[in-house]
């Protein structure tokens, strides 16, 4: 692996995982689970609800972190969201998530936020996820 | 007898002060895929005024959060890579009130230690009036020396003394 910060193709079986086991970000990646914040209710989400009831982003990616919080405002400050989440979906298990947009990474500061939390998008539909209101 | 001119359906109806013409943009949210090119150029111009170039690794990420909002990155600091590096964001979400608001921040990773430490370097507020009568351009010329200003600014910045630390840990991820 040339970049330890790139998350590799998903499509790979678990002799390939493996041998990530030096690179643990990128194995706990592969085998994470992911979650999404999102801001509004569920009619107006940014992914569209499929009829097999899997999600479709809206605009561009979905956003997606390994990173579980219980409070809105943990999860703005460590994923530097514009906004406070309200609900948080998931889990999702990542293997089941095609990783084509932002390779993992630390949230850059933004916002007004310091970041540091776990992120990544993708472009392709995710499964379905619970939905829990954040306090 | 006459016809009345005013009558609903009258081809000849004078205007009155209730019909107003209807606004361009429902929501920001809905303005923002117009407004995001404007901003997004604004944002370039006024980079390579202070000459910062490609070379920086200048990204951009938008809809974040699934809000109306931009973040435009250069200089980001990578885990790979171990000099220390300035990394410099400036970010704008268009709110629900349809207020711009604008941050800009410098900050430092050190992956050895675990640390970030973040220097939030600006932040301003723009009118969005003239976007929500449809003048794009004139949206665009009375952001344009905001932007200029918060750029040139969060590119000169250093980290100073007055920062905020966050750890960068890998641990969540590893004992998952």
């Amino acid at each position: 692996m040339s970049d330890p910060g790139t998350v590799p193709n998903p499509h790979m079986d678990w002799t390939d995982i493996w041998e990530f086991g030096s690179n643990h970000q990128v194995r706990a990646a592969l085998t994470a689970q992911l979650y999404r914040y999102v801001r509004r209710k569920p009619f107006q989400d940014e992914c569209q609800e499929v009829r097999d009831h899997s999600y479709v982003p809206t605009f561009g990616g979905t956003w997606l972190s390994p990173d579980r919080y219980d409070s809105a405002a943990a999860a703005k400050a460590g994923l530097a969201l514009p906004e406070l989440p309200e609900h948080r979906i998931g889990p999702f298990w990542s293997l089941d998530v095609v990783f084509d947009g932002i390779s993992l990474r630390a949230s850059p500061p933004r916002f007004g936020e310091v970041g540091g939390g776990w992120e990544l998008t993708t472009t392709r539909r995710i499964p379905f996820g619970e939905r829990h209101k954040l306090t | 007898m006459g016809t009345d001119d005013n009558a609903p359906h009258s081809v000849r109806r004078t205007a009155q002060a209730y019909m107003k013409t209807s606004p361009m943009f429902e929501s920001p949210s809905e303005a923002w895929p117009k407004v995001l090119p404007v901003v997004e150029s604004l944002v370039d111009d006024a980079l390579r005024a202070i000459e910062v170039r490609y070379l920086w690794d200048i990204s951009a990420d938008e809809w974040i959060g699934d809000c109306a909002a931009l973040a435009v990155y250069w200089s980001m600091p990578k885990q790979s890579r171990w000099e220390r590096v300035l990394g410099r964001s400036v970010s704008f979400l268009l709110d629900e009130d349809w207020v711009l608001q604008m941050w800009g921040a410098v900050w430092e990773d050190d992956w050895e230690k675990g640390q970030r430490r973040v220097r939030e370097v600006g932040r301003a507020k723009a009118k969005t009036d003239a976007l929500r009568k449809e003048d794009i351009r004139g949206f665009a010329e009375s952001l344009s020396p905001v932007v200029k200003e918060l750029v040139s600014v969060v590119h000169s910045a250093q980290l100073g003394r007055e920062y905020k630390t966050t750890s960068l840990s890998g641990s969540s991820l590893e004992h998952r």
